[in-house]
């Protein structure tokens, strides 16, 4: 021990004190009026009792599973069949168009179809009233 | 050849039972220690021996409670605080200064000597928490853990302020080092 602690332990040693006959009596006295309290001590189970702890266990299991299952919210419900639902037919557009013909070279049927263009727009101008 | 903890248990069991004479063998070796360390912490003599009969009598009605993982003295000592703490405080928040007038029941207990007993300097220097510190682990001889179960602190709290005693002390006793290391830093 270091020299600080032995100095504590030195002095502590002469603070003389002590428990008088007096003190001794009067403590037994008071000892003798006391009953100790009893508490819940912990008691080991006998060896022949050991499946109890193993059914209770078990069927409190049981119990807490299906109390987790009852409690848990309801699925939405889902068809078992299997076939794919009904498809709405398509509709199908009659689109009145005609094949191109092309009878000059690609740049020359260009320039006709743009022309083509102009004059379907100029009419069209000319019919709703519009001057260009 | 019987230990001394196998002794312990059994007087523990038969004081549980109802054994008074067990009970006082048990307790022969701490009711000394006990009140001299109640005399730090209460207001008079006769305080510290009603705190000390208290705890005995706490003890032996709740002796079921006692958990045989900690050590005796821990938890008597544990007792003790509590017990200490319900009665008149001391006339001052903090031990260090005993009101004038008031015979200071520590002082009462020592000789006259020509140097000052390091626990009334403890005392004058030293919180009431850190002094009961000292005292557990330097006259006690307890661990910092079981220190630290006794008064409900922490380990760590306990560590911090047994350095801070021992700082306060050394410097007490050695003024010049003290004076020292100030200066160095």
């Amino acid at each position: 021990m270091d020299e600080l602690g032995a100095r504590l332990r030195e002095d502590a040693a002469n603070i003389e004190a002590e428990v008088s006959t007096e003190l001794d009596t009067r403590i037994r006295a008071s000892l003798e009026n006391v009953t100790p309290a009893e508490g819940e001590k912990p008691q080991a189970r006998p060896v022949s009792t050991w499946w109890v702890s193993g059914l209770g266990g078990a069927a409190a299991a049981a119990v807490i599973l299906l109390l987790v299952n009852l409690d848990r919210p309801q699925p939405p419900h889902v068809p078992t069949d299997n076939r794919p639902p009904p498809v709405e037919p398509l509709v199908v557009l009659e689109l009145k168009a005609e094949a191109a013909v092309l009878t000059q070279p690609l740049k020359k049927e260009l320039e006709n179809l743009e022309s083509d263009i102009r004059k379907a727009e100029r009419a069209v101008r000319e019919e709703i009233g519009l001057s260009l | 050849m019987k230990t001394a903890v196998s002794d312990e248990s059994e007087l523990i069991d038969a004081a549980r039972g109802g054994s008074v004479s067990a009970f006082t063998e048990l307790v022969e070796s701490y009711r000394n220690g006990l009140l001299r360390f109640l005399l730090t912490r209460c207001a008079t003599y006769a305080d510290a021996e009603d705190a000390l009969q208290d705890t005995l009598i706490s003890a032996y009605r709740y002796l079921y409670s006692y958990d045989p993982r900690w050590r005796f003295s821990t938890w008597i000592y544990r007792i003790a605080v509590r017990n200490a703490a319900k009665l008149r405080p001391l006339p001052t928040a903090e031990l260090g200064d005993v009101a004038a007038g008031t015979p200071d029941p520590l002082e009462q207990c020592i000789a006259a000597s020509e140097r000052e007993n390091l626990w009334i300097s403890a005392r004058r220097l030293l919180s009431r928490e850190v002094y009961a510190a000292m005292w557990l682990r330097y006259v006690e001889d307890m661990s910092i853990k079981d220190v630290a179960r006794v008064l409900d602190r922490t380990p760590s709290w306990t560590k911090v302020n047994l350095l801070r005693g021992r700082r306060a002390l050394d410097a007490e006793l050695n003024p010049r080092r003290a004076g020292e290391d100030k200066a160095y830093g």
